[in-house]
């Protein structure tokens, strides 16, 4: 994966600035960017539900620090690898790969202002955190960087938690063309 | 263009190109223009698929990287030979008419690729050639989402199509495929997918975990009856892809965590069974749990119901299963567990009697095991971009 | 696709986030004193330098639940009915007052009566608070779950309840709140 710019949206303000919340989602199959999440947590609880735990830690056992198994794998510094920690329920392409970023929409397309929303629990401060799936609409898919978050995705019965639905309502275009996760807030 | 075309008529090029590739089924005479007439020691002509049969099988292809590229192959699902493939549009649903006739495409197109005006269609076509025969409009659209199968569903005598949409607002747009033309749109307010029993009847889920149940006219006008809820969609939702026994008019919903709740869609009302689980308190230990995107399918005569089965924790009911179980849907009893060559996301039974097991393996091949022997038949290379549904008659 | 304005879209400034956290702090009612804000450990946010304290349950049960297709002002796609500086005008007649809890996506939502009773107080306070009758009386749990088992047809209800508002005349006019004309593409 080429690491692409930072600069470009480092200094937009998220959170509640410019439509946070969104949502995306698509398919199913595995990620060319790599990870694919480790079976492991027992817990039935949406994500935001799941507090990081102190685990316990056997000499020469793998690290399990949060009840998330995507927030154990996560890291907060490259956003175009699925790993970051904000993708744990996105789906599809990143924005990060094609152009834009975490929450900027690459050239050529532009964000819908729906959304749908899931929680993930940031890595470095253990605390979790709402993040808007928004999609960036009107080109066709950007192709690069595929990834699957399922963590607290639903069927599309419930719409708002779901992350296969093309949510690009209200965008310039019905087409999808990539994933973005921007920050809606610090959970309580 | 091979070398011995040189010199020919563009017409003649142009019209050998069309069919170079393809097998011949039938013989003469040939398809080409009197004054088109290749002077070559063969002809060429068209190749027309058998008739639909039960091991035919069909493999709808999202093209997620480019989308709008979706397709549908058309293989010989006993030997994994490619038959044929027409193209689909964006985000596309598949189904075939139960009398095999006709294949229904429901396809979103914009006139200018990506830009202008979308339109939607039930695009019908003839199940033999491949031609299309009639596009049918969908004026009140259809959602747009990776597609799901239950999505779009025929009524079991092949009268009516039913598709749905989320526009947010949630819908069911009916059209007459005798008449080719849609008749109407009822709201389902909550619930989604489309499970079609009977002539005039479809049901959904909700979002509650109820089971709405819509009786509808000649017009369109829909009654609606709703179960008390039958699921849990908070703490444990039923896969949108569970087990549907149409001929039966039976639903095998299957959770995420394991849990197989039978419903009864026969009447105006869905009628809910007792509960049955697909793993024992062992195997729940290990991990073992459903998963993948059409994680379920249902062998109607033999009442099987069959689930893609991997061990994971929680959030990995996308997970590709190592497995297919396969359970006696009436008892509950498991009769097997195949173990499968490739992971794979989604699974079908051709609904004969010497029932094989399709798959789409993580590499994107397809393969086929023989159910009774356990014995891997054959896998494809790599089919098309990202192949996603597998469909066969009668399912 | 042509694009649509977002209804009533609400400028995407600093000020105006700002003033959304002011207000969603005010009705967490809990009396405790704000929790501190922090920065949020990313290589984005890093730089940016944005800190965020927490949300209080009912926003966050806003967030998660209704947020996604309303909007964080309460506003989104045409498709969307507004809910800023519209929606309280439902609760000064009893139907009314029913058909917010009716409405779909509230009824059949998977969270607890308790938890639906928040939410719509909480985005009734947020997004509608000068709508609100002076005698606005909160949901309760119980009278959530007494309403919410009913199913209506939305369309019909909310012509019916909007006829019965306009007669009595709780809104300023017949139109106030009319729903964009919605070309599906
Ligand atoms: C999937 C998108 C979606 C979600 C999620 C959603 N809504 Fe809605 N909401 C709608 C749509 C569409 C309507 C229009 C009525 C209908 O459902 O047909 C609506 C209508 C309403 C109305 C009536 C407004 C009016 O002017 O008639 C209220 C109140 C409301 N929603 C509140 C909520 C709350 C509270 C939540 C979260 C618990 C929520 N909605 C979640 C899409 C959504």
């Amino acid at each position: 994966m080429t690491p692409i710019s930072s600069t470009r949206f480092d200094r937009l303000i998220e959170a509640f600035t410019r439509g946070a919340a969104q949502r995306s989602s698509r398919r199913g199959f595995l990620s060319q960017c790599g990870l694919w999440l480790i079976a492991a947590s027992a817990l039935p609880l949406l994500p935001v539900a799941r507090r990081a735990q102190a685990g316990e830690q056997p000499a020469g056992k793998p690290v399990r620090k949060f009840a998330s198994a995507f927030a154990n794998l996560a890291q907060t510094s490259d956003s175009t690898r699925c790993n970051y920690w904000r993708y744990c329920a996105s789906d599809g392409y990143l924005c990060a790969c094609c152009g834009g970023g975490p929450n900027t929409c690459p050239p050529g397309t532009s964000p819908s202002p729906t959304s749908w929303i899931g929680s993930c629990i940031n890595p470095d401060d253990g605390k979790t955190y709402l993040i808007a799936y928004r999609d960036c609409c009107g080109q066709d898919s950007c192709g690069r960087c595929l990834c699957l978050g399922q963590e607290g995705d639903m069927p599309s019965y419930r719409p708002q938690v779901n992350n296969d639905i093309v949510w690009c309502f209200g965008a310039s275009s019905m087409v999808y063309h990539c994933s973005s996760a921007g920050l809606v807030g610090l959970a309580e | 263009m091979r070398g011995w075309f040189a010199g020919m008529s563009a017409a003649g090029v142009a019209a050998g190109a069309l069919v170079l590739a393809l097998p011949a089924f039938g013989a003469d005479p040939d398809d080409l223009a009197a004054d088109a007439k290749l002077q070559l020691a063969e002809s060429h002509v068209t190749a027309t698929l058998t008739p639909t049969h039960a091991r035919r099988l069909f493999v709808l292809d999202v093209a997620f990287p480019a989308a709008e590229a979706a397709r549908t192959y058309v293989l010989d699902g006993a030997t994994g030979r490619i038959e044929g493939m027409f193209n689909q549009a964006y985000w596309p649903n598949f189904a075939v008419s139960p009398d095999g006739s006709e294949l229904y495409a429901v396809d979103s197109y914009w006139e200018k690729h990506t830009r202008g005006k979308r339109s939607d269609y039930i695009v019908v076509r003839d199940a033999r050639t491949l031609q299309v025969s009639e596009d049918i409009p969908l004026p009140a659209g259809r959602l747009l989402i990776v597609s799901k199968k239950y999505d779009f569903d025929v009524t079991p005598d092949g009268r009516y199509g039913l598709t749905y949409n989320l526009a947010p607002q949630t819908t069911v747009t009916v059209t007459d495929l005798k008449a080719r033309k849609s008749i109407g749109t009822i709201g389902i307010p909550g619930c989604g997918l489309i499970f079609a029993q009977a002539a005039s009847r479809f049901s959904s889920l909700c979002a509650d975990g109820a089971i709405a149940t819509v009786t509808f006219d000649e017009s369109a006008n829909g009654t609606i009856r709703r179960t008390a809820n039958v699921f849990d969609a908070k703490n444990d939702p039923a896969f949108e892809h569970s087990g549907w026994d149409k001929h039966h008019q039976m639903l095998y919903l299957v959770t995420y965590h394991g849990k197989v709740v039978p419903v009864d869609l026969a009447g105006e009302q869905a009628v809910a069974g007792p509960s049955w689980w697909l793993t024992d308190e062992a195997e729940r230990r290990a991990g073992w749990r459903p998963g993948g995107w059409q994680v379920c399918h249902f062998h109607s005569s033999k009442r099987r119901l069959y689930v893609l089965m991997h061990r994971g924790g929680d959030w990995t009911h996308k997970n590709s299963g190592t497995e297919v179980w396969e359970f006696e849907a009436t008892t509950g009893r498991r009769v097997q567990r195949v173990r499968l060559p490739e992971p794979a996301q989604s699974i079908a039974v051709s609904q004969d009697d010497d029932a094989l097991l399709y798959a789409i393996g993580d590499s994107y091949r397809i393969y086929a095991l023989g159910l009774a022997t356990g014995k891997l038949l054959y896998k494809t290379r790599p089919l098309g971009f990202t192949p996603q549904l597998l469909t066969v008659w009668g399912d | 696709m042509r694009r649509r304005q977002r209804a009533g879209s609400v400028p995407g400034t600093l000020a105006s986030a700002l003033a959304l956290s002011i207000a969603l702090s005010s009705i967490s009612g809990s009396g405790r004193a704000a929790p501190p804000a922090s920065n949020v450990p990313d290589s984005v946010t890093r730089r940016s330098g944005l800190t965020l304290a927490p949300m209080p349950r009912a926003a966050q049960l806003y967030a998660t639940n209704c947020q996604g297709c309303h909007g964080e002002l309460g506003s989104s796609a045409a498709e969307m009915p507004t809910l800023a500086g519209r929606v309280g005008y439902f609760t000064r007649i009893p139907e009314g007052r029913r058909y917010l809890v009716q409405v779909p996506n509230v009824a059949l939502n998977a969270n607890s009566d308790a938890d639906i009773a928040a939410v719509l107080n909480w985005l009734l306070a947020t997004y509608s608070r000068a709508q609100l009758p002076p005698d606005f009386k909160p949901y309760t749990a119980s009278e959530v779950g007494e309403l919410r088992q009913a199913r209506i047809d939305v369309a019909a209800t909310r012509r019916r309840v909007i006829d019965a508002l306009v007669a009595a005349g709780q809104v300023p006019s017949a139109d106030a709140l009319a729903l964009p004309h919605i070309v599906l593409y």
